[in-house]
């Protein structure tokens, strides 16, 4: 962008100016633009803003810089082609913006002033062009913009598919590594426990035990293994279809709920509002347990003894399935859901702070487990949370319609 | 290589896993530093010359592989054994390319099986280690 300033500059002193006057409005004109510009970008750098502030902020950029260029145009007396070169400036600078339609938006108001400056500049001095005379240059011009336009929202679209890419592996890689720790660290243990002295002082009974454990254990890291092991680059083929059976919702979702809660010590706290009724769909029961536990889970860590935990599920209107699990703990920041629900997208492993970050993601990467779960199932996620006043996670997913309308099997 | 004559350098943060690898290690015999971050572990490097290193991925300050960066590995001849959660092939490639010998996985190599392995690599008959020289 610097190095395009810099040309633009150039390009302004060289080209057909009447006055040493009009040359210096130019080119403090372009310094302070460059100056604002980097500026821009140098708070947006600073600070991890959300999206649409992002976004707002490079439009305001791109505003900037064609507005720039009009004026540049007008006031040195713009069919001069050279000055055209400053018209580029903003469709070049959206590359970076990674959101290709920007290179289309700034081609449209690179053009949309271009043309403007133009004609104004005619009709102030008439006597120097006619009309007809900048039609031409007018309409080429707008041509090159939009070429350029193509140009850059392709190369940016390239490049925003690998850096997808790069982060799903990147957040695998980590997922892989923080199911994988404690199973690790288990093992050791259990594997100090026994070469240990007081290992054979243990009665039967208890050397069952840390047999059992190290069981339970290699268990656990085989099935994060085998959950994990089908996912690949592109998310697309995570979950194989071909391994897909009915699932009993009603089942698992208890078992999931009961479960969780014993863990918790609050049974008393679930409050389960399920259908007496046999509710299938189509999917991985694994995977969807995990999803399930990873929620209800969340929802008992985050919220005391004595506040209920409502679960409740809707089959009512066919064929959507609604899950509502509700609690009313401490809740989610905005902040926070944002990072759970996309944040993954910008886990920088080599940056030096990947420790805490790392450790940082994993409290949230349960949710996130979820979710994609749930989406792999065709299915919708949605997050509804308000600080000091608890979270509800709304999950819907399609019933298994052939065992709906004909009954088991 | 003599096991109690080697210079080996363990480094790990994870205050649990490090007791326990270099009690298992120690009781096997092995002599050993032990370094509990990469910026820690980078100035051991420089001040004595090791035989083994022991490397965990996740450091703070300094991660493993801005250690193995920064730490010329090229004039080093001892051998770098990552021992990490990490098991994504594109990591373990990365590490070789940065001179890494072996790459064991915690949860396969427990302390008393890594103090095994340790000395069946000092032996010079780890089918790790075979590979590479092959290649």
């Amino acid at each position: 962008m610097l190095v395009l300033g810099g040309v633009a500059v150039v390009t302004s002193y060289t080209s057909s100016m009447e006055t040493q006057q009009y040359r210096k409005f130019v080119v403090s004109l372009i310094l302070s633009g460059l100056l604002l510009n980097a500026i821009l970008w140098l708070v947006l750098r600073a600070r991890q803003l959300p999206t649409t502030a992002y976004h707002s902020v490079a439009i305001t950029q791109v505003l900037l810089d064609a507005s720039l260029a009009a004026a540049v145009v007008y006031f040195q007396g713009g069919i001069d082609s050279r000055a055209t070169v400053l018209f580029a400036v903003p469709i070049l600078c959206t590359g970076i913006l990674f959101v290709p339609v920007f290179a289309y938006i700034a081609a449209a108001l690179s053009s949309l002033s271009y043309v403007g400056s133009l004609v104004l500049f005619q009709q102030h001095n008439p006597a120097i062009y006619p009309l007809k005379d900048i039609l031409l240059p007018a309409v080429f011009y707008s041509f090159v913009f939009f070429l350029l336009a193509i140009i850059v929202s392709g190369y940016t679209e390239r490049n925003k598919a690998k850096e997808r890419e790069n982060s799903y592996t990147e957040l695998l890689s980590l997922l892989r590594h923080q199911l994988h720790h404690p199973s690790g660290v288990i093992a050791a243990i259990v594997e100090m426990l026994e070469q240990g002295e007081s290992f054979s002082k243990l009665s039967a009974k208890e050397k069952g035990y840390v047999r059992q454990l190290k069981y339970e254990n290699h268990r656990i890291h085989t099935m994060i293994t085998n959950l994990l092991k089908t996912a690949d680059a592109d998310g697309a083929t995570m979950n194989a279809k071909d391994d897909w059976t009915d699932v009993h919702l009603i089942n698992i979702i208890t078992e999931c709920a009961t479960s969780v809660a014993v863990a918790y010590k609050r049974v008393d706290d679930l409050d389960l509002r399920i259908p007496n009724e046999d509710i299938t769909m189509r999917g991985d029961p694994d995977q969807l347990r995990l999803a399930f536990e990873n929620i209800v889970e969340n929802a008992f860590k985050y919220s005391n003894k004595d506040h209920k935990v409502t679960i409740s599920l809707f089959a009512k209107r066919v064929p959507t399935i609604e899950i509502d699990i509700e609690d009313h703990g401490q809740g989610i920041s905005d902040k926070q859901q944002r990072e759970i629900l996309t944040a993954f997208n910008k886990v920088e492993t080599s940056s030096r702070d990947s420790y805490e970050a790392i450790n940082n993601y994993a409290m949230g990467l349960g949710l996130y487990i979820s979710k994609m779960i749930i989406e792999q199932h065709g299915g919708q996620f949605i997050l509804q949370s308000k600080l000091g006043q608890g979270t509800k996670v709304i999950i819907k997913v399609k019933r298994d319609m052939w065992r709906y309308s004909y009954g088991q099997k | 290589m003599d096991k109690n004559e080697a210079q080996i350098l363990y480094i790990e943060d994870y205050p649990v896993v490090q007791t326990m690898y270099v009690d298992a290690l120690r009781s096997h015999g092995f002599t050993l530093d032990v370094a509990s971050d990469g910026k820690q572990a980078l100035e051991m490097v420089h001040t004595k010359a090791y035989d083994i290193i022991l490397l965990d991925l996740l450091l703070p300050q300094v991660t493993g592989m801005e250690f193995l960066r920064e730490f010329r590995v090229k004039r080093y001849s001892g051998m770098i054994v990552i021992l990490s959660d990490f098991d994504d092939p594109s990591t373990v490639a990365e590490t070789k390319k940065l001179g890494v010998t072996n790459y064991w996985i915690k949860v396969d190599n427990t302390p008393h099986l890594l103090a095994q392995r340790l000395e069946a690599l000092m032996n010079g008959i780890d089918a790790d280690t075979q590979t590479k020289t092959q290649a």
